[in-house]
Parts: C-alpha cells; structure tokens; sequence
C-alpha cells in the first residue's frame, strides 16, 4: 500500500499502531481537525472502528458523515444493541460494502470486529442480495484458515448466496499452493482432492442443474453445498 | 421386524428382559413392529445398542439438567484444567489428562463450560459411551478428543457427524431441525441438533426438551424480517455405528 495514498489516521494507525491512533486523535479532539479526518472519504473501517470510544466520549457522532454514522448504526447493529438502519437501502448497502472492502485486510483486530465483519457478510448477501463481495469473503476464509481461527459463521454467509458462484470461487483455492487452502477448498465444496481443471469442467458439464441443499457446518462434518439433479429444467 | 443370526426375534420374550416404560422396550416395538428388517450378528448386539440408546437419552437429560451455558464458538468456555480453548472455540483434550476426567468434569463443573448445539451432541455421545465402556477401555479408545461440533470427530464416533434418511427414528437418534429463513445476524439458530428422547420430546442444548413444534416455533422466532419459511425438522438422523463400537465392547469387557 502506497502511504500517500492513505488517510492522514490510517497512516498513524499503520505506522505506530492502534494505541498510537488513538492517542493522538484524543489530542486531535482538543482542536478542529478531528471531524474532517475522520470523514476522510479515503479512511479504513479498521480505523473508524478503532476510534469508536473516542467518538462517543468527544460526541462527535452528530458531526459524523453518513458513511461513518451508519457504519456505526451497523457495528452496534451486530454487536447486539437494539438498533434500527432506518436509512434507504442504497446507503446501508454502500456502507456495508465500505465495511467490507476496506475493513477486510484488518481482518483478526479482535473478536468483536471479527464479528462485525461476519455480521456485515451475512446482512450484505443474506438481507441485501450482493454478490459482488463473495470473493472478498473467500479470501477471509481461507486467510483465517491459515491462521486456524473460526471460519464457520463466514462459510455459512458465503454459501447463503446460493449461486453457483460461489463454487467457481473456491474452486480457483484448488490452485493454491498452500495445503491447508486446497484441503479447505476440498472439504467446502465436498470433493476429494482433484485438479482445478477437473473441477472446471465439472462445474461447466453440471451448471444448468446444481441445486444448493443448505448444509452447514452445524449439521454434518461433511456439507454437500449443491447436489446435481437431472431433472431441474434448464 | 428384528432378525438375529438369520432368524427372527422372539420379541416378547426379549422385551420381558425390560422394564415396562423403559427406553428398551419402546425402541423394541419401534424396530420390531417395522417393515424393515433389523439384522443384528447376536442378541449381544442388539443389547449393545438399547444399552447405548439408553444412555444416549439419559445423558441428554443430564447435560439439560447441567449448568452447561449455551453460548456461541466465539464466546465458548470451558475448564483450563482438562481443556485447552481452541480458536476456533473448540475444547481440545489437554496432554496427561484423562479423557475420561475431562468428559466427566463437563457435568460436575458444568457452570465452567459453555457451547454450542452441535459440540454438546458429541459431548453427549463421549459421555454415553464412558457410561457404557470400563475407564481403561474409554481411555484408549480416545486419547485425544476435540469437541467442537462435527469437526474431527474421533474414527470411533465418525458416523455421528453424517446424517442420513431411515425408515424409523428411534430414542437416542440425533435430529435436526433446519431454520432456512434465519436472522443473518443471529447464524446460531440456523438450525438445532436434537436427540431424540422418545415420546415426541426432544433435547436440544441451549432451547431445552420440547415437542418438535416447541422447537420449531422457538427457532421461527428467531428468523430474518418477512420470512416466509418456517423452520422444520429433517427427515434423517445422526447415529454412531452401534456394531463397531459393540465389537470394540465385547472384545475389551
């Protein structure tokens, strides 16, 4: 990442770390600048979500743009606190995908914004219908694999897409050259290990007629996500 | 319709070996008043698995009556003396300690522990068989254990994780009730993982023993706005291999 091209707070976050950002934006607050580097249209999540006691102890929350004010109507959405999204779809899906895009990289900050970020993709496919950002969470899947943190919330939201998409995108995990990636990919989409080729033509000969069943983690060791029935009209 | 070494079964004279409103005896009828044919090598066998169907039952009503919490993997707890909080949000059997004291301590310290639906289905299943098995025996046959939902189940116990469609349900018989229309932000009641007790009663860790209705209209609450399908229970079950582990048990009792 090019620092130029980060937010004046991002850079203070990436350089010095969260304790750093913090500090100075406290000292931020004692004069003006707080409000406009916040709602910096190049700013992380990783960093709005960072500063969140902050914003409630200077009240800053009504100077806050719409991207920030709902973003934070979400996380206290996902964190369990009774709120509302009363805004149209179009911004709620806008800052979801913000949430999303530039929260992602920040992945394992700590469990609450692990949570946020699974709540943010269950709402964007399950609530709003958006696609675009599978990918995204693929490589959040696989990222946490690695590290062996918990994948099981993210898998699930990604499958409730319910495309066959959704196959073709972990399929490109069969490519990889890390073992824990190909077996991950192998257990999801319930193959033994094959090439990615052989996949793909799988998946091209079977396309018209893959059915999602819905299976989960919570119910089988072994979730079949599509079965092939012959007799779905194409 | 029970078959023992290619012969049917004297029912009544095996059902007498029961007390009357036992577990046994009403998974007796069930089997034998079915069109399909449950083929069982000895009655030794078939006695393993009433016995462990039984156990099954009671120790679901055990982990009901336990101060075992629900929570999700994220918050997941557990005793640091026996277990080792994965990650993940599993329970990994710590070095030197005994899988028998570690299962045994989930319901003696159970205010120490809290999972999910699934984990506690295996939990269950540990505890039967240590209810069943001598301690040396269970010792052996699970010198490690991680217990966090379906996910490396020991070889022993693989089957539990897989579910299938079958002609009867049985007590002891794990069920699953689906919740396809689940609130996005609240994945845990996506679904519920049962055992079923007999009776129409069913327990399932975090909602209780309830008729599949109760739970059904307890995991519908628990749905995304306008949802339009209610939650339902499948029409297949979890069961362990009852004739392995009876081999296991006859060659080691």
């Amino acid at each position: 990442m090019v620092l130029k091209a980060i937010s004046y707070l991002d850079r203070i976050r990436f350089v010095n770390g969260s304790d750093a950002l913090k500090t100075a934006f406290r000292k931020l607050c004692e004069g003006e600048m707080a409000v406009g580097l916040i709602n910096d249209k190049r700013l992380l999540f990783a960093s709005l979500f960072t500063l969140l006691p902050e914003i409630e102890e200077f009240d800053l929350y009504k100077h806050l743009n719409s991207r920030n004010t709902i973003a934070i109507k979400i996380c206290k959405k996902i964190l369990k606190a009774d709120t509302l999204l009363t805004e149209s779809s179009e911004e709620i899906i806008s800052a979801l995908k913000w949430i999303m895009t530039t929260g992602a990289n920040d992945d394992g900050l700590n469990s609450e914004y692990d949570r946020i970020l699974d709540g943010t993709a269950a709402l964007l496919i399950i609530t709003y219908n958006d696609k675009t950002i599978l990918p995204i969470i693929a490589d959040m899947i696989f990222k946490r694999n690695r590290k062996g943190a918990f994948v099981h919330d993210l898998v699930w939201a990604f499958f409730k897409a319910n495309i066959p998409e959704t196959l073709r995108i972990i399929s490109g995990f069969l490519r990889s050259t890390n073992k824990d990636d190909i077996d991950l990919a192998c257990k999801l989409l319930n193959i033994e290990p094959m090439k990615y080729t052989a996949y793909l033509s799988w998946f091209k000969e079977n396309y018209p007629n893959l059915v999602f069943t819905g299976e989960s983690f919570n119910l089988t060791s072994n979730p079949q996500p599509v079965i092939v029935d012959l007799e779905v009209e194409i | 319709m029970i078959i023992i070494s290619n012969r049917p079964l004297d029912v009544d004279a095996f059902s007498s070996e029961f007390a009357e409103d036992s577990i046994e005896r009403a998974i007796i009828k069930i089997l034998s008043s079915s069109e399909k044919e449950y083929r069982y090598d000895s009655i030794e066998q078939l006695k393993f698995e009433l016995m462990l169907r039984r156990e099954i039952v009671n120790t679901a009503k055990d982990l009901y009556k336990s101060k075992v919490e629900f929570r999700v993997f994220r918050e997941a707890k557990c005793n640091p003396e026996y277990w080792e909080l994965t990650k993940q949000g599993g329970f990994l059997l710590k070095d030197n300690v005994k899988a028998s004291d570690a299962i045994r301590d989930i319901f003696v310290n159970s205010s120490k522990y809290g999972t999910e639906c699934a984990t506690a289905m295996v939990i269950v299943y540990y505890k039967a068989l240590l209810n069943i098995f001598p301690e040396d025996v269970f010792n052996v046959l699970f010198p490690k254990i991680l217990l966090m939902n379906w996910h490396n189940i020991d070889k022993n116990l693989r089957e539990v994780g897989v579910t299938n469609e079958v002609e009867d349900f049985l007590p002891g018989d794990r069920r699953y009730f689906a919740n396809p229309d689940v609130d996005p932000l609240s994945p845990e009641w996506q679904g519920e993982n049962t055992i079923d007790l007999g009776n129409g009663l069913y327990f399932g860790h975090g909602i209780g023993i309830y008729s599949a209705d109760a739970i059904i209209a307890e995991l519908n609450k628990n749905r995304k706005e306008n949802a339009d399908e209610s939650a339902y229970l499948l029409n297949s079950v979890g069961r362990p291999n009852f004739k392995k582990l009876a081999d296991i048990y006859y060659r080691n009792s």
